[in-house]
């Protein structure tokens, strides 16, 4: 009969067995020394090589990527918690003009340029940026002038552009007589040109952004001619009244002396310097009342007995703070966007889309094309970018 | 004088008046065959083998019947025979033959007689109710069955050597001998002088060999050499003779160890030249740890972990065994001529209590239990103790009793003179709960046990060694002995009598006020002990002991993932050796571990030979720093709670290792009990099973299951 | 830990701090200037709150060490380490804006999520195999010490055959192998001559002992022995009883009960490998990603 007391379960035991290793604790520790030593050796052998990318938070976009390997190089090597990349390190390679020096507050690069995010398009910024500031806009000095309180694309006010609810062109033109009578198309007149001036670096925007001025020489001029005489088959030049003067009194001169016998006829007089200065008059007034005025506002002829043209203003580019690109559209008719153009008798008519038809496609979302800010706005203002003083070796960077 | 003449078996013989028959018959050649006379001892003629035809009517006792005139006197004629023979036949019919005498030493008289008359198998029948046997003295065995009632050892004893132990019993089949009032023989007054053994013709009474080899490392002693010893004057030779093995003579030198602490040993030692030492080893090597550790890390770690004196650490002296007690703070005594040491390991075979060095070259005897017992009963010897004792111990001892620690020393001086040292067998009660209080006991040899009753059994409220005492409330006016106090083995007290005590306070009124507060402080005390002691429901967890417990530690196997690291603290707490192993019986769903109980009933504490494990103040059981390492309380605990291990020496001196007994201090030195504080599962409980097992029992919810390591007064973790 | 009433006050503080740690991330997810990450302010404490839920969940193996300390009782800190250890993976995922693709970041996401669900998966092995065991091995003993319990089996196995064939020297016996501990729990009743085995039943025990129960009891986790499943125990044991006298079926059942406690044993064995492993893989992982994570938060405040 097998019996059990506690005294000798407890002598059974030998007691010494407490300050042994066993295999499960032994193993414990073994393990532990061997991650920790992989571990450290990972980081070790990368220390060696001097290569800091282990450290990133994240991989950084291509074009950074070669910077990975000292953190040093974009953040600086003072310790700090909380601490930004300095804007003088971007600054570094990268020139950042002001976006506007009424700006009430000045963010750092890395408010908005957020890198460690593994390949993106570093300038495409988050609309959280712009709106910190743009939806309750302060200013240094007051005076806003641009909407206050801009959220999203949905409620951004309607394009400064198209507020001015007018055409300042000060040119006599009728779309509905040429586009519909005439049954010319836009293309005959308007061409794709691309954006003058500075832009961002690496952008996207196309070479055909914008639509070019239509130019007399290019556009009018092979159905409006400018001829004044009858008897003349050239036409005079595009030009300043002077100009035309100029060459009208010449053209006359040259035939005159190629045909003296129109000398005297039709009560024009006879000496050959009397008839220029009475058929450049009379030609002139063709001109000025009539065949010029057909486009251009006159005014009455001033003390030098020649008119002034009121200077033709067609903007280059109507919306000078958002970025539009007609090749982005292309696929679009042009009356899509701009339909009242068949309609229009006059040119003061603003015949730009409103912010509404943009809103047919750029209606937010995920199904839409992008509605965000940087669509559009570019924050930094390249018109007064300077360029960068490098001072980098490669040996530094590598 | 007057001569007789007579005639024996028809030769003439001439004695004096007054001579028996006998003594005529020997005196002219002749042996008449005897049982009960022996030549040294008053013939009373009961066996009737000497009868002789005298020419009377019947046969006469020769041993008593006076030889006259003219008496013709046959011894062995038919007649004579045929009575002899029946004689014989019919004390063979109830003698067990072989008898003791006979195996031995083929000497029984009355088998040899019987042998020589060709009595082989008597015709009748043995008695019906045997008389038995008495075992109970250390050196004769008394078996009643072959006793023929011849009366020898009866004159041998009150007669010859006038100690008036033995005399007569019953009537009829029941007739025996008897010591005192029919005592057993160990109990009784007998002074083992073996005078009754050596007288007695059977193997009635008969010599005890206790061992059978010789004692070694010394000269055995003649009996004529022991006979010049006061105390073995008065000791049958023929007794020393037989035991002679059992008592040698040893010389030591100057430095030599006579015996060691914790040692096993059967022998006690009489000083008969010289002076010994008498020390604790174990103690004077070991240095009380420091309250404040010395190295810088100590102290950072002290900070974090910090150890307190337990509470109540030096209290009284040291009992060992021998006349005087030690100290705690120079644990050294002296012991010269006339000391005994050693009578606990030689009578009870308890471990040594203490290391024995001579300090001078000593001559001394070594002797085994039966020649201690003989000179233990020896008055001479007694008296010398006792006056030994009083001298040196009592006053010491006396002292430790609260009672008596602000009295005057002309108070104890006087008190001293009054006092009796008493024994007691075992199993002899001292004193009965319940009844008046007469006497106050002071223990200076033995263990008893205190005990009280209680409806569901007897509890043990505890177990006091050399230096305990007892019985106080006795002393003072409308006293009851609040504890029936029982002898577990052979006890030596102190007594004193209440009556003289009063007397003696009557004398020293400003005594007895000090007194009466004492012993109400005592009364307080003792209640709440009662109290403690007595808050058991003993009906269930019998079987596993489980409410024997003052506090138990239990594992709830629920909780617990076996991760050891109760194991591990009790470790670290100890000096590397863990007192908690995670092995026991299950209780419903509990582990209870072998780790100290604290029981109600210590009978660890049985036979302590330092007393190291003992309570103090509370019902903890502790053991203290001079632990010898003998193991016997680790026998003794039932659970195997105690453990012996070699502790490194902390004196720094010399590297040793000494071997102590170790058990389950529920940390006293920290705040709270390491296993329970380490236990990261809160797995691990120290309950007071009685209380705790209770409500599960009842399924009653108490948020105060377990035992709070609150800093109850004394220091004990164990009252709530 | 067994997860009961006891943890109440500690999952309700864990589930609060969660909340509100929620509540706060949401606006800072969507709002804050650069977006939610590590470095921003708000990443930082989430990340510094994080990280000391997982040192204080690391020291607790530390706390073990120094058990005596009076630093707070073990389970107290065990309660925190299983709450607080378990919060720290939200805490690090808001920390980190859900987002850890650079290589030492991924490393620590990949080590606290492994440290966590082995945390869990431990936790909840703490929750249900304590009372497993306690059903399933009720002569349970200290793992280290089953090879020295096993044995004393052995021995004690070993005395009650040679008690049973033993008959006035007639059958040579090797005596029990001196194990050097204390006596085996019990010792079998040598009755010399009265047992009464004839010749060939003794030689039927020594033979079921010899190929039976001796090699279990050397190798009882081997597959082969047919002692190494109960039902099969109980069949070669009936067996047994069927041809030896009823006089010893006492002690077959002790031989039969030995067996079952081996059996026990085994089974012990294989819930505390259990119960246990799973460690080897939670404390190496964490204490690597303690490491690291002090290098990660080191180089980043550098940075």
């Amino acid at each position: 009969m097998r019996i059990r007391t506690t005294k000798k379960l407890g002598q059974r035991v030998d007691r010494s067995y407490v300050g042994e290793l066993f295999p499960i604790p032994l193993w414990r520790r073994i393990l532990t020394a061997g991650a920790l030593a992989i571990a450290l050796a990972w980081l070790g052998l990368y220390a060696i090589a001097r290569n800091q990318t282990p450290y990133t938070a994240g991989p950084l976009t291509q074009a950074h990527a070669f910077l990975g390997k000292q953190c040093a190089t974009c953040h600086g090597s003072g310790a700090g918690v909380a601490k930004q990349v300095a804007d003088q390190k971007c600054a570094a390679c990268h020139d950042a003009p002001i976006h506007n020096v009424e700006q009430a507050r000045m963010p750092v690069c890395v408010d908005c340029h957020v890198d460690h995010r593994g390949e993106l398009r570093l300038a495409g910024i988050n609309d959280r940026s712009c709106i910190s500031c743009h939806s309750n806009l302060q200013t240094k000095s007051g005076k806003i002038t641009v909407a206050a309180n801009v959220g999203s694309f949905a409620d951004h006010p309607e394009f400064a552009a198209v507020q001015k609810g007018r055409d300042p062109v000060g040119l006599r033109f009728n779309h509905a007589k040429h586009v519909g009578e005439l049954s010319q198309k836009c293309s005959d007149c308007h061409t794709p040109v691309s954006l003058s001036g500075r832009m961002p670096p690496r952008t996207k925007i196309s070479d055909r952004a914008l639509m070019s001025i239509p130019t007399y020489a290019g556009t009018c001029m092979p159905c409006h001619t400018l001829n004044f005489d009858d008897k003349i088959t050239d036409a005079a030049p595009h030009d300043k009244p002077a100009a035309v003067h100029q060459f009208v009194s010449d053209a006359l001169t040259r035939y005159i002396a190629a045909h003296p016998g129109d000398l005297g006829k039709d009560g024009a007089p006879a000496g050959a310097a009397a008839w220029v200065k009475f058929k450049t008059e009379a030609d002139e007034k063709q001109l000025w009342d009539v065949t010029c005025a057909r486009c251009h506002e006159m005014t009455e002829p001033v003390a030098s007995g020649l008119p002034m043209v009121v200077p033709a203003a067609p903007p280059a580019r109507w919306f000078v703070r958002a970025t539009f690109d007609h090749g982005a559209h292309q696929g679009l008719t042009c009356a899509s966007c701009h339909p009242n153009a068949a309609k229009s008798t006059v040119a003061s008519d603003l015949l730009l889309p409103g912010i509404a038809t943009c809103r047919n496609c750029h209606n937010g979302g995920r199904a839409s094309a992008g509605s965000s800010c940087a669509t559009c706005h570019v924050y930094h203002d390249w018109s007064k970018t300077k360029g960068v003083d490098g001072k980098y070796t490669i040996d530094k960077l590598t | 004088m007057k001569t007789i003449e007579l005639t024996i078996d028809e030769k003439p013989a001439t004695v004096e008046e007054g001579t028996s028959v006998f003594d005529a018959a020997r005196m002219h050649g002749i042996t008449i065959p005897v049982l009960c006379h022996a030549h040294n001892e008053r013939p009373v003629g009961v066996c009737r083998v000497c009868v002789v035809d005298c020419g009377d009517k019947v046969l006469q006792a020769s041993c008593v019947r006076p030889a006259e005139n003219g008496m013709k006197v046959f011894t062995a004629s038919e007649k004579v025979r045929k009575h002899r023979r029946m004689v014989l036949e019919l004390l063979m019919s109830d003698h067990p033959s072989p008898c003791a005498r006979q195996t031995v030493s083929g000497d029984c008289e009355l088998e040899t007689q019987a042998a020589a008359e060709g009595i082989t198998a008597p015709r009748f029948s043995k008695r019906v109710s045997p008389r038995g046997q008495d075992d109970s003295s250390l050196v004769i065995s008394v078996d009643h069955e072959a006793c023929i009632l011849c009366d020898r050892c009866i004159r041998g004893c009150d007669e010859i050597r006038n100690n008036n132990v033995l005399g007569r019993r019953g009537k009829g089949y029941n007739a025996g001998i008897a010591f005192d009032l029919n005592r057993p023989m160990g109990n009784s007054t007998c002074v083992s002088c073996g005078e009754c053994m050596v007288s007695c013709p059977t193997g009635a009474l008969t010599n005890k060999s206790v061992v059978r080899t010789v004692l070694p490392g010394g000269d055995p002693v003649g009996a004529d050499e022991l006979k010049q010893l006061p105390f073995f004057q008065k000791v049958s030779g023929t007794f020393l003779e037989l035991n002679k093995n059992a008592v040698i003579k040893r010389h030591f030198k100057a430095g030599d160890i006579i015996c060691r602490e914790g040692d096993y040993g059967s022998t006690a030692f009489y000083i008969l030249e010289g002076k010994v030492q008498v020390f604790l080893q174990s103690m004077m090597s070991q240095k009380p740890r420091p309250a404040e550790p010395p190295g810088l890390l100590d102290r950072i770690t002290h900070v974090f972990s910090p150890r307190r004196q337990p509470p109540n650490a030096n209290q009284g002296n040291i009992p060992i065994d021998a006349i005087v007690d030690l100290s705690r703070e120079k644990p050294v005594a002296e012991l010269g001529v006339g000391d005994i040491f050693g009578e606990m390991t030689c009578m009870s075979l308890y471990p040594r209590s203490a290391t024995v060095r001579a300090s001078t070259d000593c001559i001394m005897l070594e002797m085994l239990r039966n020649v201690l017992d003989v000179i233990q009963r020896n008055k001479t010897l007694r008296a010398e103790i006792e006056k030994n004792y009083r001298k040196r111990a009592l006053e010491d001892h006396l002292r430790t009793v609260p009672l008596f620690a602000t009295l005057s020393p002309e108070f104890i001086d006087e008190l001293a003179q009054k006092v009796e040292l008493v024994r007691y067998s075992r199993g002899e009660v001292l004193c009965s709960e319940g009844e008046t209080a007469h006497n106050f006991f002071l223990v200076r040899i033995g263990f008893v046990k205190m005990a009280q009753e209680h409806p569901g059994g007897q509890l043990v409220f505890a177990y006091q060694g050399k230096g305990g005492f007892f019985g106080e409330m006795g002393l003072l006016k409308g006293g009851i002995h609040e504890f029936t106090v029982t002898a577990l083995d052979n006890v030596e007290v102190v007594r004193i009598g209440a009556t003289e005590f009063r007397g003696m306070v009557d004398r020293f009124p400003d005594v007895a006020n000090s007194l009466r507060r004492i012993a109400h402080e005592r009364e307080a005390h003792n209640a709440r002990h009662s109290a403690a002691v007595a808050a058991v429901s003993l009906d269930s967890f019998l079987k596993q002991g489980l409410m024997e417990a003052n506090s138990l530690l239990v594992i709830d196997l629920e909780k617990c993932t076996r991760c050891d690291n109760c194991v591990k603290a009790c470790s670290e707490a100890h000096d590397g050796f863990t007192r908690l192993v995670r092995e026991g019986l299950r209780f419903d769903k509990y582990l209870v571990p072998t780790s100290c109980r604290h029981c109600r009933d210590p009978l660890c504490m049985i036979g302590c030979p330092v007393g190291s494990i003992r309570r103090r103040n509370s019902l903890e059981t502790v053991i203290e720093d001079w632990c010898v390492g003998c193991g016997l309380c680790a026998r003794n605990c039932p659970f195997g709670n105690i453990t012996m291990h070699e502790t490194p020496d902390r004196s720094g001196q010399k590297a040793s290792v000494k071997r102590k007994a170790t058990a389950c201090d529920l940390c006293a030195d920290l705040p709270e009990p390491s296993c329970v504080y380490a236990c990261p599962h809160d797995a691990a409980h120290r309950v007071e099973p009685n209380h705790f097992f209770r409500n599960l029992i009842s399924a009653a919810s108490d948020e105060n299951m377990f035992v709070t390591p609150a800093d109850v007064e004394g220091g004990s973790r164990l009252e709530r | 830990m067994r997860i009961d009433s006891s943890h109440r006050n500690w999952a309700v503080a864990s589930v609060s701090i969660l909340g509100l740690a929620t509540l706060l991330y949401l606006p800072y997810s969507f709002f804050y200037p650069g977006g939610a990450r590590g470095n921003s302010l708000p990443g930082l404490i989430y990340g510094v709150l994080g990280y000391g839920m997982m040192l204080y969940a690391g020291l607790m193996g530390a706390r073990k060490k120094v058990p005596l300390w009076r630093i707070g009782r073990a389970s107290v800190w065990m309660r925190g380490h299983l709450w607080l250890g378990a919060l720290s993976l939200p805490m690090i995922l808001f920390h980190s804006a859900f987002y850890a693709r650079g290589p030492l970041t991924f490393v620590l996401m990949t080590l606290l999520v492994i440290v966590i669900l082995s945390g869990l998966t431990g936790a909840m092995l703490q929750h249900f195999l304590p009372r497993r065991i306690l059903s399933d091995v009720p002569l349970e003993t200290i793992y280290e010490q089953i090879p020295t319990v096993r044995e004393q089996l052995r021995a004690e196995a070993s005395t009650i055959v040679d008690g049973l064939c033993r008959k006035s020297g007639a059958v040579a016996v090797a005596a029990p192998p001196e194990t050097g501990r204390s006596a085996p729990v019990a010792t079998a009743e040598e009755e010399e001559g009265l047992i009464g085995l004839t010749e060939s039943e003794r030689m039927n025990l020594r033979q079921a002992y010899n190929t039976g129960i001796l090699p279990f009891l050397r190798d009882p986790e081997s597959p082969d022995s047919p002692l190494g499943d109960a039902k099969h125990a109980a069949v070669f044991f009936e067996a047994l009883r069927k041809q030896l006298p009823t006089s010893i079926h006492e002690s077959l059942s002790d031989l039969e009960s030995i067996c079952d406690e081996e059996r026990q044993l085994t089974r012990q064995g294989r819930f505390y490998l259990v119960l246990h492993g799973w460690l080897l893989i939670h404390v190496p992982i964490s204490i690597t990603l303690l490491v690291l994570g002090g290098i990660h938060a080191i180089v980043a405040i550098r940075y």
